[in-house]
């Protein structure tokens, strides 16, 4: 089990991503932009990081 | 008459006195006196006589020649003229300026001494050559010659050169700055060309890839409980709904681009279609957290418009709204009637659109360069589409909008005067 942050701005694919690691009994947060998606990172430090790049606010770059 | 030093304007004043003159018999004296001279037998007289004819005669050739030099159309040409058989002449150089000097060239010796010293501006010169004009039978060894006209020529050459380099040279520059401002315009375009090629592959990838999980997720997991696949079923139409609008807005986009958009125009309600459009993105408005407030209002009169194409208009301004929104969740949607047009209203309070690019944000391909842009996705198609629908109903799309502080998009449509009519006749 892992501690896990998907960041994207598609809700649907925000969703799909984290209902299918949920079902996986992942530990998972949710962030629709980069700066939200940075602010969980320093408050959660997950293990894993599953980022988009074209992001609004703070790019995945 | 040929006074040393006398300048040549005052002896054409002179000339012009003796020529208005009545100092000269007229043509029919001079016949009469021709008569005159037959019959009466007098040697004395016919001597006397022939004098006068002769001052006549050449009088008559000074009128003559006076009249061509002062009535002359091309009054930037130097003129001469001859009078007795004094061998005096007069120049006459309408514009002063154009003639530096103007030279006689003396042939016979004794017509050299006649003349005597050099008049300004005459300059005499002796010459063996035959150059230059003949003065006429009076002076046979009087010839004209207009040096400066060389010099003037040589002059008008050398302008004609340098205006023919300059000419050349505009060419060149105008047809570079052409050839250049062509090919900044085909980088442009060739730059809007691929940056919409990616974000049609990113606009085309992402419904896809949302459709391909849901259906995935469900076909490989059977403990999916009821609730759960119900929205993935939803999403997965809405996924479906949004792949066909941006799929019909690049077709559309291309049959405009080829001049083969077809529209069907039938006679509808407008508050139909604006609601119909509501509804139709209810649902993703609704999943990113956006309040649609939509105030239609109702009686307006029926117009002939294509159903499909306004929607399209419509949706397309409120995915704008959605994406260029920002922070801010509240979208407004409107339809009122100002001024007899009827008037569709997206009204967001997002980014807005800075004023240098509201005129260009409905040329096709263009998005407004800003960083926040950036991570927004989009072909630059939208309003593009909207504004060749709109101007298809013979309508207008305005643009209000200010940086920070929201965007208003406005669809005008003409109502049909008739129905105005009748609806003023029923207001009253």
């Amino acid at each position: 089990m892992s501690r896990i942050l998907v960041v994207e701005d598609e809700p649907a694919i925000l969703r799909g991503l984290a209902d299918n690691l949920k079902r996986e009994l992942h530990d998972v947060w949710t962030a629709a932009d980069g700066e939200a998606g940075y602010q969980l990172i320093k408050q959660k430090k997950p293990d894993l990081v599953i980022l988009d790049l074209m992001l609004p606010k703070l790019s995945g770059y | 008459m040929l006074d040393a030093g006398l300048h040549h304007q005052e002896i054409l004043a002179q000339v012009r006195r003796t020529v208005n003159g009545e100092r000269w018999p007229s043509p029919a004296a001079v016949y009469l006196a021709r008569d005159l001279v037959r019959t009466l037998d007098a040697p004395d007289v016919e001597a006397r006589l022939a004098v006068l004819l002769h001052e006549t005669e050449q009088a008559e050739a000074l009128q003559r020649n006076s009249a061509r030099l002062l009535t002359s159309a091309n009054r930037d040409e130097p003129g001469w003229m001859t009078h007795g058989d004094l061998a005096w002449l007069v120049s006459v150089t309408p514009s002063p300026g154009r003639l530096d000097e103007l030279v006689v060239v003396v042939r016979a010796r004794e017509a050299l001494a006649s003349l005597s010293t050099a008049q300004r501006p005459l300059r005499l010169a002796s010459a063996t050559e035959a150059a230059g004009e003949a003065l006429g039978e009076s002076f046979p060894g009087l010839r004209l010659v207009l040096p400066a006209q060389d010099a003037q020529n040589s002059r008008s050459r050398q302008a004609f050169f340098v205006f023919g380099l300059l000419l050349a040279l505009t060419f060149t520059l105008l047809a570079g700055y052409l050839l250049w401002r062509d090919v900044q315009r085909d980088l442009r375009l060739a730059e809007m060309r691929s940056q919409f090629v990616s974000s049609v592959t990113h606009e085309l990838k992402t419904p896809l890839t949302a459709i391909r999980m849901f259906t995935e997720t469900l076909r490989l997991d059977d403990d999916v409980d009821r609730q759960t696949r119900s929205e993935y079923l939803d999403t997965i139409l809405h996924e479906t709904d949004r792949l066909s609008r941006f799929v019909d807005n690049v077709l559309d986009f291309g049959n405009i681009e080829r001049g083969k958009k077809i529209y069907r125009f039938e006679t509808l309600r407008l508050d139909a279609v604006v609601e119909g459009a509501a509804r139709a993105i209810q649902y993703p408005l609704e999943r990113a957290g956006f309040a649609l407030d939509v105030a239609v209002e109702r009686g307006l009169p029926p117009l002939a418009a294509d159903s499909d194409a306004l929607q399209q208009a419509i949706l397309n301004l409120l995915t704008n709204a959605m994406k260029y929104s920002g922070d801010s969740r509240r979208i407004r949607l409107g339809l009122d009637r100002q001024n007899g047009d009827a008037r569709i209203q997206v009204v967001d309070q997002g980014v807005g659109i800075a004023p240098a690019d509201q005129g260009r944000v409905l040329e096709r391909f263009y998005r407004a360069p800003t960083p926040e842009n950036e991570h927004i996705p989009g072909a630059g198609l939208g309003l593009t589409l909207v504004a060749h629908i709109v101007s298809a109903h013979g309508g207008a799309v305005e643009i209000d909008s200010r940086l920070g502080a929201g965007s208003t998009v406005t669809i005008r449509l003409p109502l049909p005067e008739s129905d105005r009519a009748t609806h003023s006749r029923s207001d009253r």
